[in-house]
């Protein structure tokens, strides 16, 4: 078992800092104290070129960092792939994730064991309005890690989830503001904006002038910070203004 | 819009309590499966359903609801201190200043934005329900299904022992700090929803 007052620390840390340092000394603790190796969170991004807003930390060793980089592991990476769709954590490698893994993610399995890294427990990181993401702990030896380390793993996890939005909205420079409240008529006009319905058709359909439809739409625009009209759908789809079905007449 | 109601009401009596019993059964025992009573066949009341409890709960225009939250007197048996204090390293936190949420239910048919803002709304409100009250601290047991959820409001959250699997899910119990600095927190997370608590049952939201 594993030293409780220790834990508690470091999960109390997360919960309260915005300075990525911080986290990554707390994540660094929080992998000796669970009884694993290393540690990585990450959005799974293109590493190579990861957009803004997007983050990771790890205590990888940095030249198996820069394999998977230069590799680029992450776009085959089995761990991830096991992500997709589950909000529960797992151990790997496991079963299901044998039976299925081509003969580069058995490669990519291999060279992570060559460096001790021959299992470990994964939380992925679901949340609306953001890219999916994950925290690995890894170890040379599976057996070793008591059981009670997953569950308190995943909740110290979504603490640093929630540390790092801290700190991705400080390096932001801004307040994270929540989506724009629109008034049904504007979400109207938007559905129909991202059906490929233009101005005047959008008018006919709702009974206003062409003048007003497109009021309508520059103020939607000016509620998101003013971004364009072609970034309007993308972002009002993220942020779950409107959905896929509605935009697609499936409604 | 929001109102606050002190004190349980058997079926029948209040229709948005019954509502939000309703509502409570569709979603913890139809949707998640808990092993909790039910009512009539509609409604979810349990023990902690009593003289004491809080409820705060957010109603769409035409009066359905949309989410509700309770809150525990921790000074009086509550979910953490009666049937989960194993999940306390010390001593279940209790006191005058102390309150447990519980029973956090969106309603079914939400959609995703609907949810988050109701979430939002909910919060504020709890953290305005504090201040008014001298609450300093809510504690509450949250399984995984919820976790992140409760720390993307922004408030500061504390461990109060090591989680544990229970029925399936990491759950532990946490005690959320509330002060005077509660608030711009929701409002640095982005949850924070403008709202004045009138002082009598009923709340209005403030005009956008």
């Amino acid at each position: 078992m594993f030293d409780r007052d220790d834990y508690k620390q470091v999960v109390s840390i997360l919960g309260e800092t915005s300075d990525d340092n911080r986290v990554y000394e707390a994540l660094e603790r929080l992998t000796f104290v669970l009884g694993f190796d290393r540690f990585a969170i990450s959005h799974h991004v293109d590493l190579l070129h990861p957009p803004v807003g997007a983050y990771g930390l790890t205590n990888y060793d940095s030249d198996w960092l820069n394999e998977i980089i230069t590799g680029q592991y992450f776009l085959d990476d089995p761990v991830q792939i096991s992500c997709d769709g589950r909000n529960t954590g797992f151990l790997w490698p496991n079963p299901r994730m044998l039976e299925t893994l081509t003969p580069r993610q058995r490669y990519i399995f291999e060279q992570g064991a060559k460096r001790n890294l021959r299992g470990g427990y994964t939380v992925p990181m679901h949340l609306p309005g953001e890219y999916a993401g994950s925290c690995t702990f890894a170890t040379s030896r599976l057996d070793t890690v008591p059981s009670e380390a997953m569950p308190a793993a995943f909740f110290a996890v979504s603490f640093a989830f929630e540390a790092m939005r801290r700190v991705v909205r400080l390096r932001a420079g801004l307040e994270l503001r929540a989506p724009p409240k629109l008034k049904p008529r504007e979400r109207e006009v938007l559905i129909l904006l991202g059906r490929g319905k233009t101005y005047g058709e959008i008018a006919d359909i709702l009974h206003l002038s062409e003048h007003t439809t497109h009021e309508y739409a520059k103020r939607i625009m000016r509620a998101y910070g003013n971004i364009q009209r072609n970034n309007l759908i993308a972002r009002a789809l993220f942020d779950g203004i409107v959905t896929y079905p509605e935009l697609l007449s499936m409604h | 819009m929001i109102r606050i109601f002190e004190g349980h009401e058997p079926p029948g009596a209040n229709p948005v309590l019954d509502a939000m019993h309703h509502a409570r059964k569709r979603v913890f025992v139809d949707l998640l499966g808990w092993d909790v009573p039910v009512v009539a066949e509609v409604f979810e009341i349990d023990q902690f359903d009593d003289d004491h409890a809080i409820y705060i709960i957010a109603s769409d225009d035409s009066g359905a609801h949309e989410g509700s939250i309770r809150l525990l007197p921790t000074n009086r048996p509550h979910v953490l201190g009666t049937i989960f204090p194993s999940l306390c390293d010390a001593s279940v936190p209790v006191g005058p200043q102390i309150f447990e949420l519980s029973r956090l239910c969106l309603s079914r048919g939400l959609r995703a934005a609907r949810r988050l803002e109701v979430r939002n709304a909910l919060a504020t409100a709890v953290v305005q329900f504090a201040l008014q009250r001298g609450i300093a601290g809510y504690s509450c047991v949250a399984d995984s299904s919820w976790l992140s959820q409760i720390l993307s409001l922004g408030w500061t959250v504390r461990p109060l022992g090591i989680p544990q699997m229970i029925a399936g899910l990491p759950t532990g119990a946490l005690l959320i700090e509330i002060d005077a600095d509660t608030p711009a927190k929701l409002r640095a997370a982005g949850t924070h929803v403008p709202m004045r608590i009138l002082p009598t049952a009923a709340i209005d939201r403030e005009a956008a």
